[in-house]
């Protein structure tokens, strides 16, 4: 008696009540379900967080912010009585004492009304340095981005995002001409393509050097964050420490200071992935253990209409082992077909949700087949129905041949 | 009685020795071992498996033997045949007449070559000319050499035997030829 002969029972006893076992499975096809389909979405969300972040250098990046201007207490935002800043300093600290980077750019925003003749948009004006597009894997459509005389002379030159670009010159080109922005005059020296990150569109960017933004707009020399790429992912840990130790060096409250890694931005995905998948997992379990429940309760409905059959086979020489494994691998089949219901169900669901997800956020969001989620699932739905299976078997396997025979 | 000749049940007293084994000290896996080798059954209802074709339910003592799935197709072709059905092998029960599903069962009792035939009221559900079919296989299986056991009420059954035993409130009244 080999696996395949127990198989091919157990597949034939569930053609033959192919309705009621469909019900039966139900819940473990919901169980199976929730679950394959929460992680393809969970596993599409990280694919998305890791694509958009590759973009802007990805696991090489460290990005270094200022203390926040306020704490937490109680609950509450609190401001802070004192204020720490990142400034050229800090950039040319990093810069020399740190090893094994590649660039650091410093940047800082400011949102500045921009004009062209009777045009005018909103920009969001960075202030920054060359080698901010390479960075950012942003490709200058037109004319060319900062220099290094720009940002030394504080030149009052600009390059403009898409929109910006759209909004003011329309079909123009816009390099040459001027802007006025906060009514000073800005020439155009290049113009950007089109670029989104994390949904966010890029387009309303002016871009000119930093320390034009900070000398002649802002009025101070502070930096609003300093990204730096590592030249390796690997460095990115040592990295990240030498920056604090540069920091602490030369601030006062240098612990403060935020030094993030797209590590730590892929760890938060990670926990609300996670908190995701203990979700679905607790209405997983609940409907496996219902499902497995209701498979039982068939089992012993199925024991009970097949007594006859049972005798007979055991009149002509099944032992229990026979009839036991017999129903046990029918249990399983049952369970088994649940789950890869399920499976499918939980893809289709996955697909769905994230082609919605792609539809609104317009930003790429795949949706994944995990294949570890989906040899648990057959693995776990094969175990419920054998675990399920285990005491209708016995009471099978267990039936006097005698009194079996006799059953009507 | 027939449970206890069929190794289905062990007398609660005395000695059963089939074919120079102790069935009596026997129990559940190895009774049903000695079924499954030794014992044929043919019974008054059939007993098929009304979902399996011919063909699967003369199979079904040999999946229990371990045998592989080419020999038992063999084996219980070549029984179906000694039958005559081998033109039926792919009818389920339901598609048979009555005599033609004894004899499917009689097929399934002969497939693994048993030393004793036990038939109980094998005729009892079937018309007297299909009935005399079956008795006619029986007496053909006889004189090939197979032990053939029969159950009954019919005297005239009784009488087309070589030995008839009568049993009257479970002992024995007569042991004699007819």
């Amino acid at each position: 008696m080999n696996a395949l002969d127990l198989f091919l029972i157990g597949l034939s006893q569930l053609q033959a009540n192919a309705l009621r076992s469909l019900l039966t499975i139900l819940g473990i096809t919901i169980g199976i379900g929730s679950v394959i389909g929460v992680v393809s979405i969970g596993e599409g969300l990280r694919r998305n967080v890791v694509s958009q972040f590759s973009q802007i250098g990805g696991a090489n990046l460290v990005v270094v912010q200022p203390p926040r201007t306020y704490q937490i207490k109680n609950g509450r935002r609190v401001p802070r009585s004192w204020r720490e800043y990142l400034t050229a300093r800090d950039l040319t600290a990093i810069g020399a004492e740190v090893d094994r980077i590649r660039a650091a750019l410093p940047l800082v925003g400011w949102n500045m009304r921009a004009r062209y003749q009777k045009a005018s948009a909103t920009g969001e004006v960075q202030g920054t340095l060359p080698g901010y597009h390479q960075a950012m894997d942003w490709e200058l459509a037109r004319g060319r981005f900062l220099s290094h005389w720009d940002v030394k002379t504080w030149r009052r030159v600009c390059v403009i995002g898409d929109k910006i670009a759209e909004d003011l010159f329309g079909s123009l080109n816009p390099v040459g001409r001027e802007v006025k922005l906060n009514g000073e005059r800005y020439t155009v020296i290049g113009a950007m393509k089109p670029r989104s990150f994390f949904g966010r569109d890029w387009g309303n960017q002016i871009v000119v050097p930093v320390t034009t933004l900070q000398k002649r707009v802002v009025g101070n020399d502070y930096y609003s964050i300093i990204f730096v790429y590592v030249e390796n992912a690997a460095h990115v840990k040592s990295v990240t420490q030498d920056i604090r130790k540069v920091l602490k060096r030369l601030h006062k409250r240098g612990d403060a200071f935020r030094v993030d890694t797209g590590e730590r931005v892929l760890e938060n995905v990670d926990n609300v992935t996670l908190i995701m998948k203990l979700v679905a997992g607790g209405i997983a379990g609940i409907s496996l253990m219902v499902g497995g429940i209701g498979i039982m309760n068939i089992m012993l409905v199925s024991v009970t209409e097949r007594t006859r059959e049972i005798g007979i086979r055991k009149a002509i020489g099944a032992k229990r082992v026979h009839i036991l494994i017999q129903f046990i691998i029918e249990s399983a089949v049952l369970s088994l077909f649940g789950g890869l219901l399920g499976i499918l169900c939980g893809l289709g669901f996955g697909l769905g949700i994230s082609s919605l997800i792609e539809y609104y956020s317009e930003s790429e969001f795949p949706s994944v087949v995990s294949w570890n989620a989906v040899m648990l699932a057959v693995a776990i739905s094969g175990g419920i129905g054998v675990f399920f299976g285990v005491y209708p078997a016995v009471r099978a396997s267990a039936l006097d041949p005698v009194e079996a025979l006799r059953h009507e | 009685m027939l449970n206890i000749l069929g190794c289905l049940d062990t007398p609660s007293a005395g000695q059963y020795v089939l074919d120079g084994e102790a069935i009596s000290e026997m129990k559940g896996d190895a009774l049903a071992d000695v079924r499954n080798r030794k014992i044929g059954f043919v019974f008054q209802t059939f007993n098929l498996l009304s979902r399996a074709t011919a063909l699967q339910n003369v199979e079904l003592p040999l999946i229990y033997t371990g045998l592989s799935r080419r020999h038992r197709r063999e084996r219980a072709k070549a029984t179906l045949d000694r039958v005559g059905l081998s033109d039926r092998m792919t009818h389920r029960p339901n598609e048979l007449s009555g005599g033609q599903r004894q004899r499917v069962a009689i097929a399934r009792a002969l497939v693994n070559e048993p030393a004793i035939l036990l038939a109980d009221e094998p005729t009892g559900n079937l018309d007297t000319r299909t009935g005399e079919e079956i008795l006619t296989i029986f007496e053909a299986l006889h004189q090939q050499g197979q032990t053939v056991l029969v159950v009954t009420h019919e005297e005239d059954v009784a009488r087309r035997t070589l030995r008839v035993v009568r049993l009257r409130d479970g002992r024995i009244e007569q042991d004699a030829p007819p």
